[in-house]
């Protein structure tokens, strides 16, 4: 019974895994770069790894999510500086999710974008209001599975599966590049996306998490997203197989709905967008949740989704007051998948933020006991700081020098 | 094993326990990020035309016409819905239309001037392609002459 | 409480539980008497936003002006126990911590389904 519930849990995390970050990046990478880029994938899903494992790790054993622990380990004044941070962040990439909500809902009913804001917004509001968690989790997980149409599209579409494996060499052999480095920084950023370590480590706490449940993390961490980042190297082999083909640079979500339509005719389109309108929705609710547990564990509020509305009341008007700034943001009409490149290249700025204090806390045996990180854990977690840190101070100039991956 | 150094201050009121070495790299990250952020924003303009900005726009003006005319085939097909080509079609034709906008009025470096007006009224022929695509969404025949069309105005490879 | 405490690492900034296990603030500040030479006690805990005033510098003076500069003085007697979190003796309510989370549950118990 447990089984069939940790694969259900791990169902959803496929589902779950993949955000409008990830769809952008990884298919105008694959439009770009063709099959050049899939080993940064890897590294990209190895660093989500380590980093929520540290974090499921601290929450089991001292039941302490991110922000609890920033605030501890680096006081009052810099963890302020890095909650806003983090919170500016994590609103950028929900503007992002909300309009990419709008646009899958224009392309399948046809209605005016403006109006179908509104309407993504409500749904998303009264579905959180409402909606147990638990049954959040199976709905946009399940319905993200549908994204899996583009594993079939990518079959369909005949890749040089010899070509397809050399990608996963590490190797930056390019004429551009400066803008193939902007795209594995995206890259990188799209699959450590902060918010979703937040919302792990907050997940861990709700769930009780004790020392016994370490297993559990580490299997959730390593098999979740490990299969979740099969789906990105899909999408960059479909990318790579198409785009680049026809020489077609992917600008919006239609494109990628496009990768799905050429191989599989109308069924696959439609699967496609149902897919995207669902991870991207699932993505915008773990990124509100994610905002207001930041703020509410900074400050010390109560929160949890497993409390009622009322039960904690400014945790509730923080995720609430969250989707309407983002909403607003959204409707002045700025244009989500541009915004999306931002929200990712800020968040990789960000990252080192909330690593580095998770980092520190994972070690200390003060907190930790026999926890804290052994040798292993401890050549990852400090190997990715050294990465997060270079990738981290390059994401701006790269952003300026490419011209947002133009060249 | 990774420590902390953390010095104490004792005042008659309080006790301030703190990380002052992290802090101020906080605090200097945290400046940092503003001034990126402008200067990343700064860098967004339209500014004259140049010879990599025509570079550029071309290549994006020909993605356009190679991503309208695998729509078109799409439809003529009919392997599309209505309402993804209506929408999609519109999105693409808007962007051909700014660009055409773009091309056509903006300063440009004298040399490669007759490049870029030439390029303007190639994105004018595509936009005027896509939105015949885009009224006609559900209509096959026209498709594929809206799919040869477009074919021919863009390199397509 | 004989075994030794850390206050910068196991008091300061964290979280404070009633009670009830309710989440009602983190510890914000301390108050400890005794000056130089003397034996100084840990006499109160402080939680509110009037105690970020002296730790953010310019942005803990704004944060503490927007939170409404209030504070609350827990006599160090209440704590029942320090572990991973600070636990007191009596509920929130009865020392006036999480005055913030009644204010707002009043607005949000208006809705239909708060109680969801």
């Amino acid at each position: 019974m447990k089984i069939f519930s940790v694969a259900l849990g791990i169902l959803a995390a496929i589902g779950g895994f993949v955000d409008i970050g990830d769809i952008v990046f990884n298919v105008a990478a694959g439009a770009m770069f063709g099959y050049d880029l899939l080993w940064v994938v890897v590294v990209g899903v190895g660093g989500i790894i380590v980093y929520s494992e540290m974090c499921g790790r601290v929450a089991a054993v001292s039941q302490k999510a991110v922000f609890d622990a920033v605030r501890e380990r680096v006081g009052f004044g810099a963890g302020l500086v890095t909650l806003i941070g983090a919170e500016l962040t994590t609103l950028l990439t929900l503007t992002a999710e909300i309009g990419g909500v709008a646009i899958c809902l224009q392309l399948l009913s046809g209605f005016g974008y403006r109006w179908l804001v509104l309407v993504g917004v409500v749904a998303l509001a009264v579905v959180v209001w409402v909606t147990p968690f638990e049954w959040i989790e199976r709905i946009f997980g399940y319905g993200g599975l549908c994204l899996l149409v583009f594993a079939l599209a990518a079959y369909e579409l005949h890749p040089d599966w010899g070509a397809v494996a050399n990608g996963f060499v590490p190797s930056i052999e390019t004429n551009d590049t400066l803008v193939f480095l902007f795209f594995a920084v995206g890259l990188l950023g799209a699959a450590m996306t902060p918010y979703e370590v937040y919302f792990y480590s907050s997940g861990g706490v709700e769930e009780g998490w004790t020392p016994k449940d370490l297993g559990v993390n580490r299997a959730n961490a390593i098999i979740g997203y490990s299969l979740g980042g099969i789906l990105s190297v899909i999408l960059m082999i479909v990318g790579g197989t198409l785009f680049l083909l026809h020489g077609i640079e992917p600008e919006s979500l239609a494109t990628v709905a496009l990768g799905a339509e050429v191989p599989l005719g109308t069924i696959g389109l439609l699967v496609a967008l149902v897919g995207i309108l669902f991870a991207v929705s699932g993505a915008a609710i773990d990124t509100v949740f994610a905002g207001a547990y930041n703020i509410s564990q900074f400050f010390g509020w109560e929160w949890g989704r497993y409390r009622s509305n009322a039960g904690a009341p400014r945790f509730t008007a923080a995720w609430i007051a969250m989707l309407l700034a983002a909403c607003a943001i959204v409707l002045t009409g700025v244009d989500p998948v541009q915004l999306t490149e931002y929200a990712v290249i800020f968040s990789v700025v960000a990252l080192p933020l909330t690593y580095l204090p998770i980092l520190l806390v994972a070690n200390d045996r003060a907190y930790m006991g026999s926890h804290a990180n052994g040798p292993i854990a401890n050549i990852l977690g400090i190997g990715y700081f050294v990465v997060i840190m270079v990738v981290a101070v390059s994401a701006i100039p790269l952003l300026i020098a490419t011209n947002v991956g133009q060249g | 094993m990774l420590s902390v150094v953390r010095r104490v201050r004792v005042g008659p009121a309080a006790v301030r326990a703190r990380h002052e070495r992290l802090a101020s790299y906080r605090t200097a990250l945290g400046r940092l990020i503003v001034v990126a952020a402008f200067l990343a924003l700064a860098g967004c303009n339209g500014g004259t035309v140049d010879r990599h900005a025509l570079t550029k726009d071309g290549e994006a003006i020909d993605s356009l016409a190679c991503e309208g005319r695998l729509l078109a085939h799409d439809i003529a097909a009919g392997r599309s819905t209505s309402r993804f080509a209506e929408v999609h079609s519109g999105t693409l034709r808007q962007r051909a239309s700014n660009f055409e906008d773009a091309l056509s009025e903006r300063p440009t470096v004298a040399v490669i001037e007759r490049d870029v007006r030439a390029l303007a009224r190639k994105a004018a022929r595509l936009a005027s392609l896509l939105e015949q695509l885009h009224r006609q969404p559900d209509d096959r025949a026209s498709a594929r002459r809206i799919e040869l069309g477009l074919g021919e105005a863009g390199d397509c490879p | 409480m004989s075994d030794e405490l850390d206050l910068g690492l196991a008091v300061l900034d964290h979280q404070i539980l009633d009670r009830e296990g309710r989440r009602c603030g983190n510890v914000d500040d301390l108050a400890i008497e005794g000056g130089p030479g003397e034996d100084a006690r840990v006499v109160a805990l402080y939680s509110g936003p009037g105690a970020w005033r002296g730790r953010g510098r310019v942005l803990g003076r704004f944060a503490a002006r927007l939170g409404g500069g209030g504070v609350v003085r827990v006599p160090w007697e209440e704590v029942a126990e320090v572990a991973s979190h600070v636990r007191l003796k009596k509920t929130a309510a009865e020392y006036g911590l999480g005055r913030g989370d009644e204010r707002i549950r009043s607005w949000i118990v208006r809705i239909p389904g708060a109680d969801l």
